[in-house]
């Protein structure tokens, strides 16, 4: 329940400071929207983070365990310290055109952390509310077997024991997952930096 | 008969019917993929005065999201949520009355569009008494799968009966919302219009189509691997998560809109966030095929899964990048999104039906599936013809908003003749899909009327911890 907690809090702190670190129009920006440097930077705090709730919730492969026990909690800091270093620097390079001070900066800056900070709060007030007084935060794995013993039969494959090598099979799956990730990525990059240096972001 | 009360008998009417709607929803889309290429085809013919572009393409929208996912779900939800609860379903009275009020909506929904009553709201086309028969049939559904858990057995619930059980709340609210509260014209307008019409545009795929298919998928994987789900803890983030973030992501298919800007990063930065139920799912569905994968070489039903999987990471990865602003200008309006809707509503959770039925439907009818053979044709050519068809898309897509991007005087007749080859591509894709749909549906046809008896099946679960 603890780990559950400081998970939920963990994460209300991390939004509410990306939330808070927007950075404001750039003026080279071919759409007039932010630098999406802030999209590495969460990508990166996103994968720490979660590698770390992982390790935090003992859900690591056996070998690692006390690996992700020992440095979870480290790993998800260092995911939000990533956040918020990064919100920084996309921030300073971010506010070129309109610093901090301005007019518009505080109107953008001030419509943004208050619309958000609301429905951020708002939703996970209630996610947390709503999940406490449900119970489910504190249910044990117990119900998972539930499933197995309906009295609707497994299929029979379900009986089948795996042969030597067929556990690679398993890369099949990854392997496509990352070569459609890389396919889309490469395909956005290629579509920007085609375009001439006026239509360019 | 029709009202029948025997066990079983609205998810299986629910999983016939849904069949018949999803072909000839998808039918109506490749006529649309024609369209594209041949656009002066219905001039020849007048009766063909019906079929123009702006009326096929909402009637193959509606027909695959309502008619098909939408039936094949409430089959799901019949079937899933008394095994969950450990009870019968309330009524069964009541789920045929709802297999037959569908159909007739559905009926209504095609002869709307057809005839040019269409309300100009994406996904949200229909007039307004058929949004009312929409809401209806929602309640004839929900009220059963509520009075069912509310008689439930079983104390715990399982995170398939969760996701099913947030669905069933949210959805109503989502359809009322988004449509405007039900009035007979839309008296939302404009910009506010926009808002509404993307909150539940995007949210129907959301509080909708995503909770009961991971639902299905928690449900199902255990099942076929005999290995009981990796954490339900995880799992039960996991829908927590995405109940309270998917909310006002909808907004973000207005990024660089006269919306307010504050709600549009909003909306990016919760698209984002999204990655997290995402990774819950996958996590889990790693963890449960743990020592299994093997099973993929025999069961068809976990080559779809698997298959919806890799589908369901890539829709949710895409997602959130075109919802930043630079990628989004780039891919906004253009086939790319028409791809991503695809790789959502048929490569992830149409996928996931096609498993659903497979694994279901012998199990209702007592009956083994027909043809092996044809259920894997019906897989390879489904995952070719997808694959096909989004990459063609993907692609086009890309080379479309380069051309808009250039800001030049002939760039849009350019992209115009540009997305030639991959209209072509696209519609041999389409054809694949739909070709392996009859194939699917003929196979099913057999199988109710001339299928082995099942055998029973004795699997220990003394493995499973039970």
């Amino acid at each position: 329940m603890e780990r559950v907690k400081l998970f939920i809090q963990t994460l209300t702190i991390t939004f509410i400071t990306l939330v808070v670190l927007q950075t404001p129009a750039h003026a080279t920006h071919m759409s007039g929207g932010e630098n999406d440097l802030m999209g590495l930077y969460g990508g990166i705090a996103l994968v720490l983070g979660f590698a770390g709730l992982l390790g935090m919730l003992e859900l690591l492969p056996r070998i690692l365990r006390p690996f992700g026990l020992r440095w979870g909690r480290w790993l998800l800091g260092g995911g939000l310290l990533v956040l918020v270093a990064g919100g920084y620097h996309v921030t300073t390079i971010g506010t070129v055109e309109e610093a901090l001070g301005d007019e518009a900066f505080g109107r953008l800056a001030t419509q943004q952390i208050m619309g958000t900070l609301a429905v951020f709060i708002a939703f996970w007030g209630a996610v947390y509310y709503l999940a406490k007084r449900a119970g489910v935060l504190d249910m044990g794995e117990s119900v998972k077997y539930q499933v197995m013993r309906n009295g609707d039969p497994p299929d029979r494959t379900a009986s089948r024991k795996d042969r030597p090598g067929e556990q690679r099979l398993m890369w099949v799956p990854f392997a496509a997952m990352g070569g459609l990730a890389l396919f889309f990525t490469a395909g956005v990059l290629i579509a920007l930096y085609r375009l001439p240096p006026g239509a360019r972001p | 008969m029709v009202f029948s009360r025997a066990e079983g008998s609205a998810a299986r009417n629910f999983f016939y019917t849904a069949v018949i709607w999803m072909a000839i929803g998808m039918s109506f889309g490749l006529f649309a993929a024609f369209l594209l290429m041949f656009p002066d085809m219905v001039k020849a013919v007048p009766i063909l005065e019906y079929f123009t572009f702006g009326r096929v393409r909402p009637i193959h929208t509606n027909l695959v999201m309502f008619g098909w996912l939408s039936g094949a779900y409430f089959a799901t939800l019949f079937y899933m949520i008394p095994r969950l609860a450990g009870t019968k379903l309330w009524s069964e009275r009541l789920g045929n009355v709802a297999v037959v009020f569908h159909n007739l909506l559905m009926t209504s929904y095609t002869l709307a569009l057809l005839f040019g009553f269409n309300m100009g709201r994406e996904y949200a086309e229909q007039p307004w008494i058929n949004k009312i028969g929409t809401v209806v049939m929602f309640l004839l559904v929900f009220a059963n799968v509520l009075m069912t858990l509310a008689n439930r057995k079983e104390k715990e619930l399982y995170v398939s009966a969760w996701y099913m059980l947030g669905a069933v709340v949210t959805t109503p609210v989502v359809y009322i919302v988004g449509n405007q509260f039900l009035f007979p014209t839309n008296p939302i307008t404009g910009v506010n219009d926009a808002v509404a019409n993307w909150f539940y545009g995007h949210n129907v795929l959301g509080y909708w189509f995503t909770p009961v298919g991971i639902g299905a998928v928690y449900y199902l994987l255990p099942k076929m691997t005999g290995n009981p789900v990796w954490s339900h803890r995880l799992s039960m983030i996991g829908f927590w998560v995405i109940f309270f973030v998917y909310g006002p992501t909808g907004a973000h298919h207005l990024v660089n809109g006269p919306v307010p800007y504050w709600l549009q990063t909003v909306a990016i930065a919760f698209s984002v966030t999204l990655i997290v139920p995402v990774w819950t799912v996958l996590t889990n569905f790693y963890g449960t095929m743990n020592g299994k994968w093997g099973v993929l070489k025999e069961s068809v039903p976990l080559k779809f899964t698997v298959s919806a999987m890799v589908f369901y990471f890539i829709t949710c990865f895409q997602g959130p990048m075109q919802a930043l602003r630079s990628v989004s200008a780039i891919t906004h309006f253009t086939n790319w999104v028409v791809g991503h809707a695809h790789l959502a509503l048929l490569g992830t959770f149409s996928f996931i039906m096609f498993a659903t039925i497979y694994y279901a439907l012998p199990r209702l009818i007592n009956r083994e599936i027909w043809s092996t053979k044809l259920m894997e044709w019906h897989f390879w050519l489904s995952l070719i013809g997808f694959t096909l068809f989004f990459v063609s898309l993907t692609i086009g897509g890309l080379v479309q908003g380069s051309h808009w991007a250039m800001n030049e005087s002939n760039a849009f007749i350019q992209s115009v003749i540009a997305m030639k080859p991959y209209h072509v591509v696209r519609a041999i894709g389409g054809t694949m899909i739909l070709s392996a749909q009859f194939l699917f549906i003929f196979n099913i046809f057999k199988t109710a009327t001339a299928g082995k008896t099942m055998a029973t099946v004795e699997v220990s679960t003394a493995a499973a911890g039970a």
